[in-house]
């Protein structure tokens, strides 16, 4: 289980947890941050700049502080939906069955 | 139910302003609630002579707010607002692109024991990415009625407008979940629905391939530094043809009062009081009709919410978030407007340092003063042959305040406002096209909220202005010309006794009591300084075809105009802009306090290029 921050781009983990109870927290799982669903770092600003992150139907700009974690745990592939090869970023497009 | 209230409510972005323009056309007001810091918008729609009142409340994600504006929503939903009355339905927006996030919305909407309808938006857009949107069956599992509509296209407008009208079309529903279920267990049944009633259309590409360019570290930002350029130079080019049209107008207006009345004290008060003093102000008018439209337009085609991505770790720099970026960026049209975007701030301190940033925000009121001072002192040479210095000082005017308004939140943020770091949080919408119907409502609403600013504070001050300079009548020896006649009027008015006796306080900034009197009477609103110097200067006198900018050049040294251009950088010279502050702050401390670090910095300021370039 890692956060949000150090996960690699464009490779879908899913979501453990929110961790926080203030107004950012409560925001974030009204987004869908909730536990079970797909999330995946489009890309991240320099500089410690914010990141992009697409959830399974919309996409967020996002800067997390230390009050808030969301933790998440890499997205295990079943072997029969989506054949050997075939690129991560297939199976985002699959999970994203309205427009992201 | 006679004139029946219903609430407009969605999650943001799913165009619920759009649809309510759309609905109401030009029968929608500001709302007028005693007490309301939020101002939400009312109109009225009428079919078959049955008019129903509609309230366009802020964005809400659920029944637990986080924001100002959003409580306001709350408040007023579960009837618990002390002046806005409970409404007796709810018109839900959905957009179909995203129908979770609403769902979620709809199961804690449908516990509060009101009828619901529900419009269902962008449609269009799911069709045409081959997806479905099965909008009879999810009425019937949810048990109210919804109405798919295409806001921008004006489709399923009617419908929808008969339907908000007809007692039968609205059903309280059964709520699907309890009071207390979970934000988990609201997303597990939004799901279900929307697995029942929906199916995916191809992923959005444009959408990713754009944000892929619009968001890159590098393409995404020079995009960025072009937009913002393209946005000030329209400004100023398009709206250009226009300010002229204007002038020709009042011009042509003046001059056939001139021919048509006796000269006296009645056409002097109607060319110079009142065509004078209104006519220097409505000339601005197509600036900030435009300002208004491009900050609309990158608002409705989503590219605001990328732009406040990019600059977030910049506003970092000064101790605020990307979306401040937005009220800032709006505070360069009017502060008015941008100091009520703070709202989209959810924390507290960070909204108020934003706020405080925003009167140094170059607003277009200040246009004008810069515009006829640059044409009156700065030499129209250029630098290295390209860059003209008018055009140059005028920049380098717009990057002072800006940068001092940030270094002002920054200072803020390190003393009065000390926390932890914000956090950025800013949901992208799809790009789409702007509704023409929409932006257009949103122009005629801006222009007249300004004509009225213009029509009243600016012509009283006209005319209180114009009495000052007319009275005491001076002696006029008949052999003056009228340029000469004027300037012993003005001599020996009340405006210039008045000028005098302040005169002294602003001496180590160069300013004479002429531009003293101008200074004192831009603290009503700035733009009046140039109907002032009008007056004072009596530049538009009978007889004399020289522009004020011209007569200003003649009496005005470049150190003395330069003071008075760094003086206007800085002060906060806007009552309306105070009471705004105060209302959004809640306290008479905040404006105060900006009042007072303006005055001083803008003292400052034009004392020290007073010094420098004298």
């Amino acid at each position: 289980m890692v956060t949000l921050q150090t996960i690699p781009v464009n490779e879908p983990y899913r979501i453990v947890r929110v961790s926080g109870d203030g107004a950012m927290a409560q925001r974030l799982r009204e987004l869908g941050f909730i536990p079970g669903s797909t999330c995946t770092v489009v890309r991240r600003a320099p500089f410690g700049g914010p990141m992009e992150v697409a959830l399974e139907r919309r996409t967020v700009g996002l800067r997390l502080t230390s009050d808030v974690q969301i933790l998440v745990e890499p997205l295990t592939l079943d072997a029969d939906l989506f054949c050997i090869g075939e690129s991560v970023r297939t199976a985002t497009d699959v999970n994203s069955p309205v427009a992201a | 139910m006679n004139r029946p209230i219903v609430a407009v409510v969605g999650t943001p972005n799913v165009g619920k302003s759009t649809l309510f323009n759309v609905l109401t056309g030009l029968q929608q007001k500001v709302g007028n609630f005693p007490g309301v810091t939020v101002e939400p918008m009312v109109g009225s729609v009428t079919y078959d002579q049955r008019t129903t009142t509609l309230i366009d409340l802020p964005g809400i994600y659920s029944l637990a707010p986080t924001s100002e504006d959003e409580r306001l929503t709350v408040d007023v939903l579960r009837g618990q607002h002390p002046s806005i009355e409970r409404p007796d339905a709810i018109l839900l927006v959905m957009s179909a692109v995203d129908p979770e996030k609403c769902l979620v919305l709809y199961s804690a909407l449908a516990g509060l024991g009101l009828p619901i309808m529900i419009a269902v938006t962008m449609v269009d857009a799911v069709k045409a990415a081959g997806g479905g949107f099965d909008d009879i069956g999810m009425m019937h599992e949810l048990g109210v009625q919804l109405y798919p509509v295409v806001g921008r296209k004006g489709l399923g407008v009617g419908d929808l407008t008969h339907a908000l009208s007809s007692q039968a079309a609205w059903n309280v529903p059964m709520a699907p979940l309890s009071d207390a279920a979970s934000i988990e267990e609201r997303f597990a049944w939004a799901e279900k629905m929307i697995t029942r009633h929906t199916s995916p259309g191809a992923p959005d590409r444009a959408t990713r391939r754009l944000d892929a360019a619009l968001l890159h570290p590098v393409w995404g930002t020079l995009i960025f530094l072009v937009v913002m350029a393209l946005f000030f130079q329209s400004i100023f080019t398009w709206a250009e043809p226009l300010m002229e049209l204007i002038e020709l107008g009042i011009a042509g207006l003046q001059s056939a009062l001139e021919s048509s009345m006796p000269d006296g004290l009645a056409r002097s008060f109607l060319t110079k009081g009142v065509l004078g003093g209104v006519g220097s102000v409505i000339v601005f008018l197509p600036q900030i009709l435009i300002l208004n439209l491009l900050v609309t337009v990158l608002e409705e085609c989503g590219y605001l919410a990328r732009a406040a991505f990019l600059v977030d770790r910049a506003m970092g720099l000064f101790g605020l978030q990307g979306r401040s970026f937005i009220p800032l960026l709006g505070s360069f049209a009017c502060a008015i407007p941008g100091i009520m975007s703070a709202r989209i701030i959810p924390n507290y301190k960070d909204r108020l340092a934003t706020i405080m940033a925003t009167p140094l925000m170059t607003c277009s009121a200040r246009l004008p003063v810069y515009t006829l001072l640059i044409g009156a002192v700065i030499p129209g040479t250029y630098l290295f042959g390209v860059i003209s210095l008018k055009g140059a000082v005028l920049a380098g005017l717009y990057v002072a305040g800006a940068l001092s308004g940030l270094l002002i939140a920054l200072f803020l943020k390190k003393t009065l406002f000390r926390g932890s770091v914000v956090p950025f949080l800013i949901e992208f919408p799809p790009y789409r096209l702007p509704s023409l119907k929409s932006v257009g409502l949103t122009m005629v609403g801006r222009s007249k909220d300004f004509l009225r600013t213009a029509g009243t504070v600016i012509l009283a001050f006209s005319i209180v202005l114009w009495v000052l300079t007319e009275v005491p009548r001076a002696e006029i020896d008949s052999s003056l010309t009228p340029v000469e006649a004027a300037n012993v009027q003005i001599e020996q008015s009340l405006a210039a006794d008045l000028g005098r006796t302040v005169q002294p306080i602003f001496a180590p900034l160069g300013f004479d009591w002429k531009i003293t009197l101008g200074v004192l009477s831009s603290y009503a609103a700035r733009e009046t300084f140039v109907s002032a110097m009008g007056q004072i200067y009596a530049a538009d006198v009978e007889g004399s075809d020289e522009p004020l900018r011209e007569v200003l050049a003649a009496s005005m040294p470049l150190s003395v105009g330069l003071s008075v251009l760094a003086f206007y950088v800085y002060a906060l010279q806007c009552v309306s802009t105070m009471a705004i502050m105060r209302r959004e702050t809640g306290s008479w401390k905040w404006p105060a306090l900006a009042f007072a670090i303006t005055f001083v910095l803008a003292y400052l300021a034009a004392w020290l290029t007073f010094v420098l370039a004298s």
